[in-house]
């Protein structure tokens, strides 16, 4: 649609009125006034098509007026004599004016219809949009940006829908506290702006409200709930835009129906992720507390035995078999408080957000003090450690990858008699930090499933542990984005490999 | 008590645990004061300062029935003035450090032996003359390693090893208190300023270049030994 300024709206009204009075002033010899008549209708729906419906309707009055003095006798006075010539005056008016409304109507058609097959456009690019989203925080700025190129000003609120049913359910008129709603987008901006009042009274009526509805239509604003069915998620607000405000409540209502989807949609698929996850941390609590008791058990027998032996027939031990109880009752100790570090691991990394302090750390450091904790133990003197020179530094957790290291060693020396390797290389964009033992090859099969949780192998049942061990270093490796994986050494034996990311290395020190 | 008994202050709250650490100590004949609750420990404390009879070690467990063994040192500020050996368990890590910043002498983790226990007391003990009242000790030697505090010079097996300036500050700052760990933030705020408390990877550059100068075998330490996620202390071999 053209939009001319009012005055070249008005010069060219005239200017096309002149030019056709010019034309019927040339063809006034040979024509009848009803024929000129013709020429004005033209003039009038030219004019119709071309400009806003009163600069029709002003055409024509004056086309009516300069026929009549010019053309109709007697000319120069603005009467008429004969009947004819007044029917064809009349006549003209009335053309004109029909020609006027036509065109006006017909031009307001498609402006709409154009308006709306933008609008359909611009929902179906929000909808698509939407979908593409899963977080709430990225569905909400989204619509948002959307409600402001349509309307100019717009917010969205959020509220908690326990809230909202609590309120509609008890006494009226309390207001909301402010940590039950979220407020994105402009209300303070002008007075056109919606009001964080009217959309919270619409979130908690459900309903729509304001301009061009029949509750509080005085405001300046349009309201519609988030809505579907008896859930209430919130309400979006926008500046009243058209001069059909009813318009405004339909297109307000439609995008406010698809952003409530897509909330929707986003709160089942994270409900239905959360029971997942529940689902899962229950199954393998329950496993850990029947292993892990299980496990608890033997070690807490030796230890009542042997505490209750020193204390009940103290008189009757040589000082040599109370000693040895006493180093049992050490032993087994020892054993449960590595048990119980074990467990607490497990538990911190299976919550699924392991508590990670990651610092820079050398591997040098990481690799010497897994060792340490080895140091008291007499088999611990088969442990042989190489490092590569001028490895790179990790940021990692350094007590987790510590008992990650420390969980290798302690299976090795457990499950593998003779020589430990404990290597620590470059290799691309990883640091492999490899255990390597003598023991039995494991199958391609068992290399597998010795790194699930719990998972024991048939031929280890006579040697003590949680199947925990594994389980928790490939946790510990996952936490870190690197991996734990297990190959058939060449030559027998096995070998457990961290694989750790080399981070950009940060800036070396001034010497 | 006689000047060469030690007084040593045990603030736990768990009975058995009290119990046993008492037998412990006084089987190493320490003399021994005891409280189960952070009141307790401030009075104490209090009582102990009006005698003229300080302890010379604090033992203080972290999980106290009235509240945090941190608030130790607000509610009895000569406490910095002591060594405190702070018992944590696993879960405590970082409330730890923070309290060796603050200026805690050294930690141990639950559940702990007798032979770790004993030792950290040692240490413990025999620093307090070093921070109170003696001059620095121009010279200190653990296993092979001599290292001349005021000549800034160090030898192993008697033969000299030339360190860098920054290697030597280091080596300094953990052989001032041999035994005793130093986290993370002392030593670079010692080193490098307070600017730098956050600069891990400077320390883990120059600690593996230290190492290779002084250690025999850098993978496995004898004398710069780190204690994960926490610091560094110097071992102090006798």
């Amino acid at each position: 649609m053209q939009r001319f300024k009012p005055w070249r709206a008005a010069i060219e009204t005239i200017g096309i009125v002149v030019a056709t009075t010019a034309m019927a002033w040339a063809a006034d010899e040979h024509a009848s006034a009803s024929t000129l008549a013709l020429l004005y209708i033209a003039a009038v729906l030219l004019i119709a098509y071309r400009q806003a419906i009163r600069w029709a309707i002003a055409a024509g009055v004056l086309a009516v007026i300069v026929l009549n003095v010019l053309f109709v006798h007697p000319r120069g006075a603005l009467r008429v004599d004969s009947q004819e010539h007044g029917l064809v005056l009349v006549a003209l008016l009335a053309v004109a004016l029909l020609a006027a409304w036509l065109a006006h109507r017909q031009r307001t058609f498609r402006a709409a219809a154009e308006r709306q097959s933008q609008q359909a456009i611009r929902l179906s690019e929000l909808a698509r949009d939407l979908s593409a989203l899963s977080a709430p925080d990225d569905m909400l700025p989204r619509t948002l940006d959307h409600l402001r190129q349509q309307f100019g000003l717009a917010a969205i609120v959020t509220v908690q829908p326990e809230v909202v049913e609590a309120h509609t359910a008890g006494l009226p008129a309390k207001p909301l506290p402010s940590t039950a709603y979220t407020l994105w987008g402009d209300t303070r901006a002008g007075q056109a702006a919606p009001t964080l009042d009217a959309l919270l009274h619409c979130a908690t009526s459900a309903a729509p409200m304001g301009a061009g509805t029949l509750r509080w239509p005085s405001l300046k604003g349009c309201y519609a709930p988030l809505r579907s069915g008896d859930l209430v998620l919130g309400a979006l607000g926008v500046a009243r835009r058209h001069a059909a405000a009813t318009d405004d409540i339909a297109a307000l209502t439609t995008i406010a129906d698809v952003l409530t989807a897509a909330l929707v949609r986003a709160q089942h698929a994270a409900d239905a992720a959360q029971a997942r996850a529940s689902a899962d941390i229950q199954a393998l609590r329950t496993t850990l507390l029947a292993s892990v008791s299980h496990d608890l058990r033997t070690p807490l027998a030796a230890i009542l035995g042997a505490a209750s032996s020193l204390v009940h027939q103290r008189d009757r031990l040589t000082s040599d078999d109370a000693r040895r109880l006493a180093e049992h009752i050490e032993q087994e100790a020892r054993y449960l408080a590595n048990v119980t570090d074990n467990t607490l691991h497990w538990l911190r990394l299976s919550d699924g957000h392991a508590d990670i302090h990651a610092d820079w750390e050398s591997v040098q450091d990481l690799l010497a003090s897994a060792v340490q904790r080895f140091r008291q133990r007499p088999e611990a003197l088969h442990i042989s450690l190489q490092c590569a020179p001028d490895l790179p530094l990790l940021h990692v957790d350094g007590v987790m990858i510590t008992q990650a290291l420390s969980n290798l060693l302690d299976n090795a020396l457990k499950y593998s008699p003779g020589e430990i390797g404990v290597q620590a290389t470059r290799y691309r964009d990883r640091v492999w930090v490899d255990v390597t033992d003598r023991g039995a090859t494991l199958t391609a099969q068992d290399r597998v499933a010795v790194c699930d949780t719990f998972h024991r192998l048939p031929a280890h049942a006579g040697i003590r542990g949680t199947g925990l061990g594994l389980a928790i270093a490939r946790a510990i490796m996952l936490a870190h984005r690197g991996e734990l994986s297990v190959h058939a050494k060449a030559g027998g034996g096995n070998l457990f490999r961290l694989a750790l990311p080399i981070p950009e290395q940060p800036l070396a020190p001034p010497l | 008590m006689t000047a060469d008994t030690p007084l040593i202050l045990l603030v736990e709250d768990d009975e058995s645990l009290r119990d046993m650490l008492l037998t412990v100590l006084h089987a190493e004949r320490f003399g021994t004061l005891h409280a189960r609750s952070l009141a307790s420990a401030q009075a104490q404390l209090h009582a102990a300062a009006q005698a003229h009879a300080l302890p010379q070690l604090v033992l203080l467990d972290l999980n106290l029935p009235d509240g945090h063994g941190s608030e130790l040192f607000a509610r009895w500020p000569g406490l910095s003035a002591l060594p405190v050996v702070v018992i944590s368990a696993r879960n405590d890590e970082h409330e730890k450090i923070a309290l060796l910043d603050a200026g805690a002498q050294d930690y141990l983790v639950k559940p702990f032996g007798v032979g770790e226990l004993l030792a950290r007391i040692r240490v413990a003990l025999r620093l307090r003359p070093i921070e109170s009242a003696a001059p620095t000790l121009p010279a200190i030697t653990t296993g092979a390693l001599e290292i001349d505090l005021e000549a800034r010079r160090v030898s192993l097996d008697g033969q000299w090893v030339k360190l860098t300036a920054t290697e030597f500050n280091i080596l300094a700052c953990l052989a001032r208190q041999p035994g005793r760990i130093a986290t993370h933030r002392q030593i670079l705020s010692e080193v490098w300023g307070a600017a730098f408390v956050e600069h891990t990877h400077y320390l883990r550059v120059f600690v593996a270049s230290l190492r290779a100068k002084i250690e025999p075998v850098p993978t496995q330490p004898r004398y710069v030994m780190t204690e994960i996620g926490v610091g560094y202390r110097l071992a102090d071999l006798d």
